[in-house]
């Protein structure tokens, strides 16, 4: 099973301006924007490295949904994303 | 001593000899030129910057002079320089001022990265600066231009300088440049603006400078924090609108319209953000100059 985890554990810097996010990374020097959902994943991953299946039970809990295979779709496509950012990276464990 | 205070002998003395070493903001710079046509219009409009020693270290030594030799006398081109290779093409003599004043631009953009450089004029009052950051076209010299003739005090016309350290902006009262329609507009809001001749034909169409205010040249070492961004936009016939933006959009432009946020890293992420949530941020279309001074005074109030 994949876990997901950030590419850089505490290297990131946040400013938040009500659900809209900026977020810069210091490894690679990028700067990216981000709604609240993607925001509340990268979140989850800095608590703690997490399979798509665990991420998404936090995530319908956290916006009040259902963990779905919609909302499973929703995450594995922005974890792509993230990880083409080189933000965040899987290993199996 | 002031640059005005020199005899044309002596600064034609200091310009072919060790360089004409002066002050502008934070910079100090060093010209050497042999170029006569350079004389009267330094003296005039570069009149009040201070004149330093030839013994402090340079921030900036810049060349302007003839291409060759031969093409002084031969369809006479000059060649602006600065520690190194030419930046441009070689120009005729006609535009050597412009060629000087993007020059400097130049030097100041590709290397002060101990300040956030944003794309942006900048004018103070009652201590605190209005920040104009704009695409070229949008009217943000003319704007400027406007406010520092009427009770506002000159920063820049071109850069934002921001300190990261405490998020201070930083002077460098340049001359104003001004290009095509708006040399008639600002010789008409402001008949006190001091400038200087009009050159045609230059790459941006006809260029003219105007010669900073005397007072914002003395106090262009007294820094000072943001109170306002605003982006204007000058859009013939529009409406008059002020409108709010929301933070995260401004905080994606003001990062995009730095010259050096990607060289400062970290430190540009933490400044964009500092002068993000301690301003107030809006959108400016405007037509009439009169009627865009007004609603920023009263913005500043």
């Amino acid at each position: 099973m994949d876990i997901w985890q950030l590419h850089s554990q505490g290297a990131l810097h946040w400013e938040q301006w009500d659900e809209q996010f900026a977020l810069y990374q210091v490894a690679s020097g990028e700067t990216h924007f981000l709604n609240a959902f993607g925001a509340a994943i990268l979140k989850q991953l800095i608590a703690a490295p997490q399979a798509l299946d665990a991420l998404c039970t936090h995530l319908a809990t956290e916006f009040d949904c259902m963990p779905d295979a919609e909302l499973c779709a929703q995450v594995s496509a922005l974890l792509t994303r993230f990880d083409e950012l080189g933000l965040i990276q899987r290993h199996d464990d | 001593m002031m640059i005005s205070e020199l005899t044309a002998t002596e600064l034609q003395a200091r310009l072919t000899g060790g360089g004409l070493c002066f002050g502008c903001g934070p910079f100090r710079l060093r010209l050497n030129s042999s170029l006569q046509s350079l004389l009267t219009v330094l003296h005039e409009l570069y009149a009040h910057y201070p004149i330093y020693d030839h013994s402090g270290v340079d921030d900036y030594r810049m060349t302007l002079d003839w291409a060759s030799p031969l093409r002084r006398w031969l369809r006479p081109v000059v060649r602006f320089s600065a520690d190194g290779p030419a930046p441009f093409t070689d120009v005729p003599i006609t535009r050597a001022f412009p060629t000087l004043e993007w020059g400097m631009n130049w030097c100041i953009a590709i290397r002060a990265h101990h300040v956030l450089m944003l794309h942006a004029a900048v004018v103070e009052r009652h201590g605190r600066v209005l920040v104009l950051p704009a695409a070229p076209g949008s009217g943000k010299s003319t704007l400027c231009a406007a406010l520092s003739h009427s009770g506002w005090r000159l920063f820049s016309d071109e850069f934002g300088l921001i300190r990261p350290e405490d998020n201070a902006f930083v002077p460098i009262p340049r001359l104003i440049s001004l290009k095509n329609q708006s040399i008639a507009v600002i010789r008409q809001f402001s008949p006190t603006a001091y400038f200087g001749a009009t050159y045609h034909g230059t790459h941006k169409g006809s260029v003219a400078h105007i010669r900073p205010p005397q007072a914002s040249v003395t106090r262009m070492t007294e820094l000072a924090p943001a109170g306002w961004v605003v982006f204007p936009r000058w859009q013939a016939g529009a409406a008059l609108t002020l409108q709010p933006i929301a933070k995260e959009r401004a905080f994606m432009m003001i990062a995009s319209n730095a010259f050096n946020y990607e060289v400062l890293g970290e430190q540009a992420f933490k400044t964009v953000a500092h002068l993000v949530n301690n301003c107030k941020i809006y959108t400016l279309v405007y037509s009439d100059l009169t009627q865009a001074i007004r609603i920023l005074d009263e913005l500043t109030q």
